[in-house]
């Protein structure tokens, strides 16, 4: 379901010249798209959280990419050697590193490339690594990055000048998943408490 | 063009051999277009670079023109992205003191040699009555082996990568001046003039145009070889060039029509050759994707650079790079004052006599420093004029007593790289030496003694590893792909310098620290330092000093209309973003309070300075620092 799935993990471990020469000639496919179960499932958890904070609706606005934890990621383990993560690194580095993506998919594959950074950059320093899994285990982690305002800042920039059409059906797309995970909620008897910090969070996103 | 010949082909008219009008197309092998749209897009491409080419040929004759040129081919620079280029980009490794250029020939990167045979041309422009003449074909030197005398009178320019980009005031500009043409500063940070001696009288050029004319010829010498207009290259510049620096570079090949694909640096283009050698062994052992680490030590006349790259599978991880202002130009000038101590005093302001009496020190000493290297001791005996004789005998000792600082600046760029990557010298697998100076033993030893290695890695040539790498790069780029996998490579790389803003006074808070693997985006949070301040100066610094002064200024703006609050309760962001393109983008505004009175943010494309930013940091230190200062606000604590 998630998009890094489909490049299995073992084939540059395998074969690295072999799994280059793929990703390289690989024709580019349509922007990622996130099934409409993965929101609602992250809608859950965060309600069962119980606290919604600005930090959360704001990461509902920005590509779902950015709530996964670093190991998914890069498409490892929770266990994964320091020579997986390098592998994984590479693997994706080659998939949306924007010298190697075509023109169309340039801009985007930027994000994810930085996306793809820092998730290495914690994940192969051990120390990071440690915090950073202690967090993951306690729950408390913010899963999405660091680079979440800046993201938010350029596009709010962008967002004006943007013609390529990509953000915006892409937050076409959020809006639909999440009129229907509203309605799935709903059918589900969420607590009045729930159903109002969605609205308020619906509300403060539309603006 | 004969050897000796006077003509340059800056005076070829457009109907000449090599001219692009008649260029028959490029051969299929090297580009695969197979689509019809594709085609179509190829020879309208075609058109334009004969179009551009053709009118930059027809500068000599009118000089105004030239400016002209430089301005279209920068816009159609702007204009035409890096889409499917059907021409492959050239490699240019533009020296100090030497230049070279190579193609991606189908198979394998092809060093192009000039009509003398030679690799490596000397860097300079020569000014003589009303032509022009670059080191390129060496056409103005008549006789061969008087080539570096006449590079001496006064005539030509040369070291112009030392010049160019930077202000009066610094002190590789200062150190310049005792080069034979005219280096004249005024010390407030604006542009220094540069002049040639042409008919006993002071030309004025600049570092600018000198390397335009250069790349001109340049890239004559590449058509006449290719026998097709070339309009994109990829160019190496040392480490420590800052973006400033980088925009003049880009600019003089406008100028010279041609459009700059990537700059790199220096020694990430060895990484990239070394890591196709490194996949190319792979493929051939069977072997799996071991990670190898290369220290790539560069130093030339000019510069001094380090980088760490981590190599696997064609992926080339730039970890590390540091890079100064030290090269063989600053050992040659300290042999020359300890050859002879009265140099300062003896050739203050210069006279015809003096500066051929520099000339002549310079060659003596030099051929002094290239001996040295393959024996113990070397004599500079030479009689300078007016009674002033120079007679040393100079030993490695006395050499590496003398040249004792620049020897500590290397050691300390390599342990900086290291710190900077996390890596230990056991870690590294291999030393790579390349540059000029990579052929003298102390530098040899210095840099191997602090890998804790016996010996450098061999398959590289010193001198012709970074224009290898470009072009190499140039093919990548341009999207050239080849069978047997020897283009599949990816260099990822990292900044080479902080950037940040000015904050809290002097400071310099820096938000993109360097190292960062880009394309980056990093933001910071800042604050007022008054209450109800409504405006705030961002002025955009890059550099390694702690001071905002000791930095590159490269550009500034105003936040405007910020709420009145009291102090440090206003939170102002400032996001730094390079994009693929190595384009970097500043985005301010207020994120706190929030709200329908707060006003937009500002995009800022940098540099945005032109020149004369010496003093233009000081004026904006001195007039707004204390009322539009910004304080970084601390992070804080995550949950």
């Amino acid at each position: 379901m998630p998009h890094l799935a489909a490049t299995p993990p073992t084939s540059s471990a395998a074969h690295p010249t072999g799994a280059a020469r793929v990703a390289f000639r690989r024709p580019w496919s349509t922007p990622p798209r996130l099934g409409p179960a993965r929101l609602h499932v992250r809608g859950v958890r965060r309600e069962g959280a119980g606290v919604r904070t600005e930090e959360q609706a704001r990461a509902e606005e920005e590509p779902p990419a950015a709530a996964r934890t670093f190991y998914d990621l890069l498409g490892i383990s929770t266990e994964g050697s320091p020579d997986e993560v390098r592998a994984a690194y590479r693997r994706l580095a080659l998939k949306y590193h924007p010298d190697v993506s075509p023109p169309g998919a340039a801009a985007e594959n930027t994000l994810r490339f930085i996306e793809v950074q820092e998730a290495y950059e914690t994940l192969s320093d051990p120390s990071r690594r440690a915090s950073y899994d202690h967090a993951l285990a306690r729950g408390v982690c913010r899963l999405a990055f660091s680079g979440l305002r800046s993201h938010r800042a350029y596009h709010h920039h962008q967002d004006q000048g943007d013609k390529s059409g990509w953000r915006r059906s892409w937050e076409d797309q959020v809006a639909e998943l999440k009129r229907r995970s509203v309605a799935k909620d709903s059918d589900e008897n969420l607590s009045w408490g729930a159903r109002m910090r969605r609205r308020r969070a619906e509300a403060s996103s539309a603006e | 063009m004969q050897p000796g010949s006077s003509a340059s082909p800056l005076l070829l008219p457009p109907s000449t051999a090599f001219s692009p009008l008649h260029s028959p197309l490029r051969s299929r092998s090297h580009c695969n277009c197979s689509s019809p749209r594709l085609r179509r897009s190829i020879a309208k491409h075609r058109r334009e670079v004969a179009r551009a080419v053709t009118v930059a040929f027809a500068w000599p004759q009118m000089s105004e023109h030239f400016y002209t040129v430089a301005s279209d081919s920068e816009t159609t620079g702007e204009d035409k992205p890096q889409q499917s280029f059907p021409d492959v980009a050239i490699g240019i490794d533009i020296g100090t003191s030497k230049c070279s250029v190579a193609v991606w020939n189908g198979n394998q990167v092809e060093l192009l040699k000039n009509t003398r045979n030679q690799k490596g041309m000397r860097s300079y422009v020569m000014f003589k009555d009303d032509t022009l003449s670059a080191g390129v074909t060496g056409a103005a030197a008549r006789e061969n082996g008087h080539e570096e005398r006449d590079i001496l009178s006064g005539s030509a320019i040369f070291n112009m990568k030392r010049l160019i980009g930077r202000m009066d005031t610094d002190e590789v500009v200062q150190a310049s001046k005792s080069l034979p043409f005219l280096v004249q500063t005024l010390g407030i940070g604006v542009r220094p003039f540069i002049a040639a001696l042409v008919n006993n009288m002071w030309r004025s050029t600049t570092p600018e145009e000198v390397l335009a004319i250069f790349l001109l010829e340049l890239k004559a010498l590449v058509e006449m070889h290719l026998k097709h207009p070339v309009r994109n290259a990829v160019l190496t510049i040392p480490v420590s060039f800052s973006r400033f620096q980088q925009t003049r570079i880009e600019r003089a090949c406008a100028m010279a029509g041609l459009h700059v694909l990537r700059l790199m640096p220096e020694p990430t283009a060895v990484a990239l050759l070394y890591a196709q050698q490194q996949q190319q062994f792979m493929h051939d052992n069977m072997g799996s994707g071991i990670e190898k680490i290369a220290l790539i030590f560069n130093m030339g006349a000019g510069y001094c650079d380090a980088a760490v790259a981590a190599t696997a599978g064609g992926v080339s991880q730039i970890r590390a790079l540091s890079g100064c202002t030290v090269g063989g130009e600053d050992i040659l000038q300290n042999i020359m004052r300890h050859a002879l101590p009265s140099f300062d005093s003896l050739y203050a302001g210069q006279t015809m006599d003096r500066i051929k009496s520099i000339g002549l020190l310079r060659i003596a000493t030099q051929d002094a420093i290239h001996k040295l290297a393959n024996q113990d001791t070397v004599e500079i005996n030479v009689d300078l004029g007016n009674g002033h004789k120079v007679s040393k005998i100079l030993d490695h000792s006395e050499f590496e007593q003398v040249n004792q600082a620049i020897f500590e600046k290397c050691e300390n760029i390599i342990n900086q790289c290291l710190i900077d990557a996390k890596l230990v010298p056991e870690d590294i697998n291999d030393v790579i030496l390349v540059g000029g100076c990579s052929k003298i033993p102390r530098i040899r030893s210095l840099v191997l003694g602090l890998c804790k290695k016996e010996i450098s890695y061999k398959n590289i040539d010193a001198l012709e590893a970074a224009v290898s790498g470009a072009a190499l790069e140039g093919a990548i780029a341009s999207g050239v792909t080849d069978s047997s996998g020897s283009l599949d490579l990816l260099t990822i790389q990292a900044t080479p310098m902080n950037l940040g803003i000015r904050a809290g006074g002097d400071s310099f808070a820096a938000i993109i620290p360097r190292n960062t693997t880009v394309p980056a985006r990093r933001d910071m949070l800042f604050t007022t330092t008054h209450d109800n301040q409504s405006e705030a100066l961002i002025a955009v610094y890059e550099g390694e000093g702690e001071r905002a002064e000791d930095n590159h200024l490269l550009g500034y703006f105003k936040i405007t209309g910020i709420p009145a609050a009291p102090k440090e309760t206003v939170e102002i962001s400032v996001c730094m973003d390079i994009d693929a393109s190595n384009v970097l983008r500043v985005f301010a505004g207020v994120v706190k309070p929030q709200g329908p009175a707060v006003p937009p943010f500002i995009e800022v494309r940098m540099p945005t300075l032109d020149d004369g930013h010496g003093w233009c940091g000081q004026a904006l230190a001195k007039m707004y620092g204390k009322t539009l200062d910004l304080a970084v606000l601390p992070k804080k604590l995550q949950p």
